[in-house]
């Protein structure tokens, strides 16, 4: 499913950003099975946007974390929901729409996730809260609303910008 | 889970033989880890240079195998893939474990362990 993303003026965070690369929706079951299939898509589809390895890599830690997160808390009970992304590059970057229609979020916002502390004793150590955590440290102008039923976040991650756009 | 390990004096070599350590496979990894350093009592070397893809899920489950392997046994990372470095750098891990190049840079730092 693709569709020509070049003429409309709806940017995804409100952001004036020029176009680039066609824009791409894709969909996937609420489960990890799902989650690896959309991730293949989204890495092929970075590659032909001509991002480099390190870039496809950032960009496919970021979105496998939030996709996760939508399996793991939004909507456990629910089979036959799915999961819609949405992708667009532009010079300010990568624009990443997910939408579902899971529980909202507790506190109607995304956690800030959890920082490690390395002098910890090794029995402390966390197992998780990792997800959160690696999402804020990798993207920008990240938006949360819940609405009409549908979960709706949206990012910027950094890559394949212009060289005047920093 | 394809895992592979292999003795050398008193440390175990596991080799991880999965292109990813996600979340649909991290307790499947955490489970055969277990299995796999069982019997011994030495430090494990976990050769991760196959892995491309790492998510916090999977990341999880390393602290919890080293967690599980306790204090006597330490638990070396070796050969992690840049997407796999990065993930470890950014939550700050990378200062938890031990992290070699490879399998044998960490079989010849042995001698040095902590």
């Amino acid at each position: 499913m693709q569709r020509d993303g070049s003429g409309t003026g709806a940017a995804l965070t409100g952001q004036c950003a020029e176009e680039r690369g066609a824009t791409v929706g894709l969909s996937c079951a609420v489960d990890f099975d799902g989650v690896r299939k959309m991730l293949g898509a989204i890495v092929a589809q970075l590659d032909a946007y001509g991002l480099t390895r390190e870039e496809i890599g950032s960009a496919e830690v970021v979105i496998a974390e939030a996709l996760n997160n939508v399996v793991e808390h939004a909507c456990p009970e629910t089979p036959g929901e799915e999961i819609a992304l949405t992708l667009r590059q532009t010079g300010r970057g990568l624009l990443v729409e997910i939408r579902d229609t899971g529980r909202p979020m507790p506190g109607g916002a995304p956690p800030l996730g959890d920082v490690v502390d390395p002098e910890a004793p090794r029995e402390e150590m966390p197992e998780g809260g990792f997800g959160w955590f690696l999402i804020r440290a990798l993207v920008h102008d990240l938006t949360y609303e819940h609405a009409d039923g549908v979960n709706r976040l949206t990012f910027r991650i950094a890559v394949g910008l212009d060289p005047i756009a920093i | 889970m394809n895992l592979e390990s292999e003795e050398r004096g008193g440390t175990l070599i596991v080799t991880v033989g999965e292109e990813r350590i996600d979340a649909k496979v991290a307790v499947q990894f955490k489970d055969a880890m277990r299995d796999r350093t069982a019997d011994g009592m030495g430090r494990v070397v976990l050769d991760m240079s196959h892995v491309d893809f790492l998510d916090s899920s999977g990341l999880g489950a390393v602290v919890a195998v080293m967690k599980h392997l306790g204090s006597e046994r330490p638990l070396d990372l070796a050969g992690l893939t840049p997407t796999v470095q990065k993930v470890f750098r950014l939550t700050r891990m990378d200062r938890v474990f031990r992290i070699f190049e490879d399998a044998d840079t960490a079989m010849q730092a042995s001698v040095h362990a902590a």
